[in-house]
C-alpha cells in the first residue's frame, strides 16, 4: 500500500500547538515529529479512538520531558546547594520554634543568643580556615568566575553557620530546665563541633567543584600506581560532566610531588 | 544490578520485549491509559531499559504514513524483564503474543 503521507488535522496541530509550550527547546522538534506520528496512527488505525484517547499521554509525556529537563539542569548545581541548605536551615528551626512556644519568643530568644553565635561563628571560621590545608592550584579564572565562586561559598557558610547553631540549640534544648548555664557551656560546644564539620564540608565541597559550572566533579578515575609513592605521582583525577575541565588530587601532598591543581579546559 | 519496577513499567516492557513496537501499540496491547505508556517509555529509554529509533523514512513513505518511533529492548531491559517476569508471574499472561 503507498500513498500520500496523511497530515495532521487542525484539531491535532492546534493541540500539539500549545502543549508543545511545555517540552524545553531542544527537544521539540523531535517531541512534535513523534506526536504527529502517533496521533495521525490512532486516526488512521483506531478511528473509534478520539484524539481525547492520547491527550492526556501527549500532555504528560510533554510535562515529563520538562520535569526532567529541570531536574537534569539542577542536580547539584549551586543553586540547588543553596535551596538544600535553606530548606534545611527551616527545618532545623521548626524544633527551636516549637521548643521556644511561639514564633515571637524565638525571636526574641536569637536577640539572647546573637553576640554568642556571632562571636562562635568567627571564631569558627577563622580555625576552620586555618585548619584546612588542601590548595589547589588554579588557573587565573575571569573575575566573573571567582565573584561567582566566592559569593557561593559565602552563601554556603551563611546557611551552614545558622543551621549548625540551630541544631545545637535543638541538640540542648532538654538541658535548659536543669541549669541554663550548663545547657549554654552545652550548647556552645555542640555549636563549635558542628559548626566546624560543616565548613570542613563546605571547603571540600569547594575544592570538588567545577570552577566554571559549580556543579560537583564526577566519575573519580584512579592515576599511578599506589606502590610506586616515593617515585611516581598517583592521585584521582574528577571530571566535569559538562567539560571545564579536570581536578588532579594527588594521594600524598609532598613538597616534591605536583600539588592538586585545576586544569581548565576552556579558560587557558 | 535490575532496576525495580512497578507492575505498569514492567508490563511495558514485556510488551516491548514481545515486538510491540510503538507508543500507540502498546497502549493497545497492554490496555494502560495513554498518560501511563508514554511517560514510562520515556523513564524506561532514560533508564537504558529500551531504546528508540525511527524506522526509515522510505519504509513508511512506502505504506503512505509518518515514519514511526519504534522502541526495541536492550541487553540490560532483558535482564529487567526476566527479574520483573520472576517478581509478577502473571505478567506475560496479561499480553497477547504478537502475531505480525
Amino acid at each position: 500500500m503507498s500513498g500520500p503521507t496523511p497530515s495532521a488535522t487542525s484539531a491535532d496541530c492546534n493541540l500539539l500547538r500549545w502543549v508543545q509550550a511545555l517540552v524545553p527547546k531542544v527537544q521539540r522538534e523531535g517531541w512534535l515529529r513523534y506526536w504527529r506520528a502517533e496521533l495521525l496512527h490512532v486516526r488512521t488505525l483506531r478511528p473509534a479512538h478520539g484524539r481525547r484517547d492520547l491527550a492526556l499521554g501527549l500532555i504528560l509525556d510533554a510535562a515529563w520531558l520538562r520535569s526532567e529537563s529541570l531536574r537534569i539542569q539542577s542536580q547539584g548545581d549551586a543553586g540547588w546547594c543553596l535551596m538544600l541548605l535553606a530548606g534545611v536551615a527551616i527545618l532545623a528551626a521548626i524544633p527551636a520554634v516549637i521548643i521556644a512556644g511561639s514564633l515571637e519568643a524565638f525571636i526574641h530568644s536569637l536577640a539572647f543568643w546573637l553576640p554568642s553565635f556571632i562571636f562562635g561563628s568567627l571564631l569558627v571560621v577563622v580555625a576552620s580556615h586555618l585548619t584546612s590545608a588542601i590548595p589547589v592550584q588554579t588557573p587565573a579564572l575571569p573575575l566573573t568566575l571567582r565573584i561567582k565562586s566566592c559569593v557561593f561559598y559565602a552563601g554556603k557558610i551563611a546557611l551552614l553557620l545558622p543551621i549548625t547553631f540551630l541544631l545545637s540549640a535543638d541538640l540542648a534544648a532538654p538541658l535548659h530546665p536543669t541549669t541554663s548555664f550548663f545547657a549554654f557551656m552545652v550548647q556552645s560546644l555542640l555549636f563549635a563541633l558542628l559548626a566546624l564539620v560543616a565548613l570542613q564540608w563546605a571547603i571540600l565541597d569547594g575544592i570538588l567543584r567545577c570552577k566554571h559550572c559549580l556543579r560537583p566533579l564526577a566519575e573519580p578515575i584512579r592515576v599511578g600506581r599506589p606502590s610506586h609513592n616515593f617515585l611516581e605521582w598517583n592521585g584521582t583525577e574528577l571530571l566535569c560532566a559538562e567539560g571545564h575541565g579536570l581536578l588532579s588530587l594527588p594521594e600524598i601532598e609532598t613538597s616534591s610531588s605536583q600539588p592538586s591543581r585545576w586544569l581548565s579546559q576552556t579558560h587557558r | 544490578m535490575s532496576p525495580h519496577l512497578s507492575h505498569s513499567a514492567a508490563l511495558i516492557l514485556k510488551a516491548v520485549s514481545l515486538g510491540y513496537r510503538f507508543g500507540f501499540e502498546i497502549m493497545e496491547a497492554t490496555g494502560l491509559p495513554s498518560g501511563t505508556v508514554y511517560p514510562a517509555l520515556r523513564r524506561l529509554e532514560r533508564d537504558k531499559l529500551v531504546a528508540s529509533d525511527w524506522e526509515p523514512e522510505s519504509d513508511a513513505a512506502t505504506r503512505g504514513r509518518p515514519t514511526r518511533c519504534y522502541y526495541s529492548i536492550t541487553e540490560t531491559g532483558n535482564a529487567a524483564n526476566l527479574a520483573a517476569t520472576g517478581r509478577y508471574p502473571l505478567l506475560a499472561q496479561l499480553l497477547p503474543v504478537k502475531t505480525s
